[in-house]
């Protein structure tokens, strides 16, 4: 038995689907977290009959004629693959708006059991709802329910109304036959009816204390964080204070305790292995192995804390605010407004970010999205920020805080770049964000969605990361005979000899060893991996460790065993961030941008970007702090004045393509 | 002997990861380990029928 989870968007679909089947899909307080349908059985405690019932969350529409391809795939589902039951999730706080759709699905003959999400909400805001008499009038039965609370949520007595009315017919309080959905005029007329159905539904349902004219707490709220001028120093500041939280204080203390545990089974299995042990499959076991994926997985409780503080901002309704935010300078630069969202997203993972770029629908701005959401920094690369932090720059928040917004600039300039490339200067988009309430955070789902991403790191350590430093540490081992490195003797091991031509393009960027050169490349398998290759090229065990090396105090250690500066470590850090973040997004730009020219011209794009803002922060930190310019100067100057060149050849094409293009429209 | 063992170890952590690389890949599962990726996986497929439904849509409003 299949059942449809339709309803408008940030109704509580997912939620309601998650507490049903025991599932951890992504949950978000505002609209538009969902782009695709999930299906899953539901669980046994409120399923007591032998018969499966399997449930299928859909993305959030307003109506089943869309203007969206997430509301299509809700269309395209109830009226083409006829489950037996739709339970549609209806928001009790805006009950006038949603029940526009379920006059719809109404229609479609399919038992439909309201579920009336939110109830908690209307009880605070005294707002009471005639349940019986809203049942009546849609001829269809309607459960109150609060999908976020654990206990006493209605939920058993939701899925007792749907088992009762899979073979029941459904009767459609309004229905209007034979529309043409081509005729504009035709369907804004039975729009217009089926609205004035519902208001005059709701009027005799519903009864508010508070009315939608009044100014209540979160508008005034909202004037503040939303601001023009201000919205975008407090998203600094906020950010600054998640960072602040997670590298400087709380992570760092939960850091070192876990690094405390690597490093104690670390010297657990040096003693149990001893000196009869080959030194070659020692170090790569304790090296190679423990060594590379425990200094990845040392940095886990700083993303833990990272992630978790991310999650309480989006549930409590503040990363919608964000989007509107930053739509006003997205749209000046010819981005979508929704391309807020998929960057929002890229945050956690670049993946389902690049995948979220689907709801727009203007191909160019998808894809130019597409291209742009991996410079935001991903979880993958928290953990590189973090590293450099500690070791450079004394777990200073700013770091984090300076490469957020340093993605959104460089996204910003990108976006520019690009739409003067492709000539389409002139186009303007308009973006409508139904802003979700404010609501205080749910701890549990915080901690759900954070254990979540802690799982998927430690399988990527164990696996990817784990066969990645094994590698490194077996070709650092060797040489191209196959002997083992003499003691001294590292550049002439495998590693080295494959990583030296790579360092010498990366001098100018103050970078030009091959041991960074080496951790930069596994870097494009996985972000994390360049944590863990320095680990291994250096033979530093655990970062983290405050007390072996003095982290707190500046990491000088460290700091001297890299021979980097301040600046190059900047430099190393803005590179390994701003070229492309991984072979699995790079696939998933592939999939979204259906087209290899805009596929590799978004790579190149990456690289050339990484390149030159490594080589900036590196020539002009290193003019500043030592009264010269630094090494390579001159021909990466040569390498990023033919990429800056060429960027300006395309954008003067694309300006004489606009030109044309007026022309033609003013003929 | 103790080389064997070491070797041996070693071996069967290699093979525990790259088994559990091609057992997610097999369920479908583009990212190692992540929780989101069942999605993701579905990613073409699906992206597929949305593109068709996005021309259906473009046409529709215009």
């Amino acid at each position: 038995m299949k059942i449809a989870l339709a309803g408008n968007p940030n109704s509580g679909k997912t939620t309601l689907f998650n507490a049903l089947t025991g599932k951890t899909a992504h949950v978000g307080n505002w609209a538009g977290v969902t782009v695709n349908k999930k299906e899953a059985l539901i669980k046994k405690i409120f399923n007591q009959t032998n018969t499966s019932i399997t449930a299928v969350d859909l993305p959030g529409a307003y109506s089943l004629s869309p203007f969206t391809s997430e509301e299509a795939i809700t269309r395209d589902f109830v009226k083409n693959q006829q489950p037996e039951v739709i339970i549609n999730i209806v928001d009790a706080t805006n009950l006038s708006r949603s029940l526009f759709l379920s006059t719809q699905l109404l229609e479609l003959g399919i038992p439909v059991v309201i579920a009336l999400n939110k109830t908690d909400l209307t009880q605070k805001k005294k707002t009471i709802i005639d349940v019986a008499a809203l049942s009546k009038m849609l001829s269809c039965p309607v459960v109150e329910i609060v999908a976020v609370k654990n206990r006493g949520n209605g939920l058993d007595a939701l899925i007792e109304k749907v088992l009762s009315v899979t073979e029941h017919s459904q009767r459609a309080p309004f229905k209007i036959d034979n529309v043409d959905l081509n005729n504009k005029k035709a369907v804004k007329e039975v729009d217009i009816k089926r609205f004035q159905f519902v208001e005059q539904l709701v009027q005799s349902v519903e009864m508010r204390q508070n009315k939608s004219n009044q100014q209540t707490i979160q508008d005034s709220v909202d004037r503040v964080v939303a601001h023009k001028w201000l919205g975008l120093p407090i998203f600094a500041f906020i950010m600054w204070t998640v960072f602040s939280i997670s590298q400087t204080y709380l992570g760092p203390i939960l850091a070192e305790i876990l690094g405390g545990w690597i490093e104690i089974f670390y010297v657990f299995v040096q003693n149990l292995l001893g000196n009869d042990v080959s030194p070659v499959l020692s170090s790569l076991l304790l090296d190679g192995i423990i060594g590379g994926v425990g200094a990845v997985v040392g940095f886990l409780p700083l993303i833990m804390v990272l992630f978790f503080l991310l999650a309480i901002l989006e549930d409590c309704g503040y990363m919608a605010r964000v989007a509107v935010v930053m739509d006003r300078y997205f749209k000046r630069v010819g981005l979508s407004g929704k391309s807020i969202i998929p960057i929002i997203i890229g945050t956690g993972c670049s993946i389902p970010g690049i995948m979220a770029t689907r709801t727009i629908k203007n191909e160019r701005q998808r894809r130019t999205t597409a291209m742009l959401t991996p410079f935001m920094p991903c979880g993958a690369k928290l953990p590189v920020i973090a590293l450099f932090a500690g070791v450079f720059f004394n777990d200073a928040a700013w770091v984090g805080t300076l490469m957020y917004f340093m993605g959104i600039a460089i996204i910003i300039l990108g976006a520019l770049v690009v739409m003067r490339i492709t000539g389409e200067k002139n186009s303007r988009s308009f973006f409508i964000m139904e802003l979700p309430e404010y609501r205080f955070p749910s701890i549990q789902r915080a901690i759900t969605s954070t254990l979540s991403r802690a799982k998927a790191f430690i399988v990527k350590a164990g696996t990817i990361i784990l066969l990645c430093n094994a590698a490194v540490q077996i070709m650092q081992t060797f040489t191209w005979q196959f002997d083992v490195v003499a003691a001294g003797e590292q550049s002439s091991s495998i590693l080295a000899s494959v990583s030296s031509p790579f360092a010498f393009f990366l001098i100018p960027l103050g970078f030009g060893v091959w041991q960074l050169a080496a951790a930069a490349i596994t870097g494009f398998i996985a972000k994390e991996n360049v944590v863990g290759t320095l680990a291994v090229v250096y033979s530093i065990t655990n970062f983290i460790n405050t007390d072996e090396l003095a982290l707190v105090s500046g990491g000088s250690q460290v700091a001297s065993i890299m021979g980097l500066s301040s600046v190059a470590a900047l430099s190393y850090l803005i590179f390994n961030l701003f070229t492309p973040p991984c072979f699995a997004a790079i696939g998933a730009m592939n999939a979204e941008m259906e087209d290899k020219k805009w596929l590799w011209g978004g790579v190149a794009f990456q690289f050339g970007m990484g390149y030159f803002m490594a080589f900036i922060t590196y020539q002009i930190g290193t003019l500043i702090t030592t009264g010269t310019l630094g090494d390579g100067f001159i021909y990466g100057f040569i390498i990023c004045l033919l990429l800056v060149s060429y960027l300006f050849y395309l954008m003067k094409k694309g300006d004489k393509q606009t030109v044309v293009t007026l022309k033609t429209m003013k003929n | 002997m103790l080389n064997i063992i070491v070797l041996f170890v070693i071996l069967l952590i290699f093979a525990m990861a790259i088994g559990k690389i091609i057992s997610d890949k097999r369920k479908g599962i583009a990212c190692v380990g992540c929780s989101l990726s069942d999605n993701c996986s579905k990613v073409s497929s699906t992206f597929k029928d949305n593109k068709t439904m996005q021309q259906i849509n473009i046409k529709h409003i215009e």
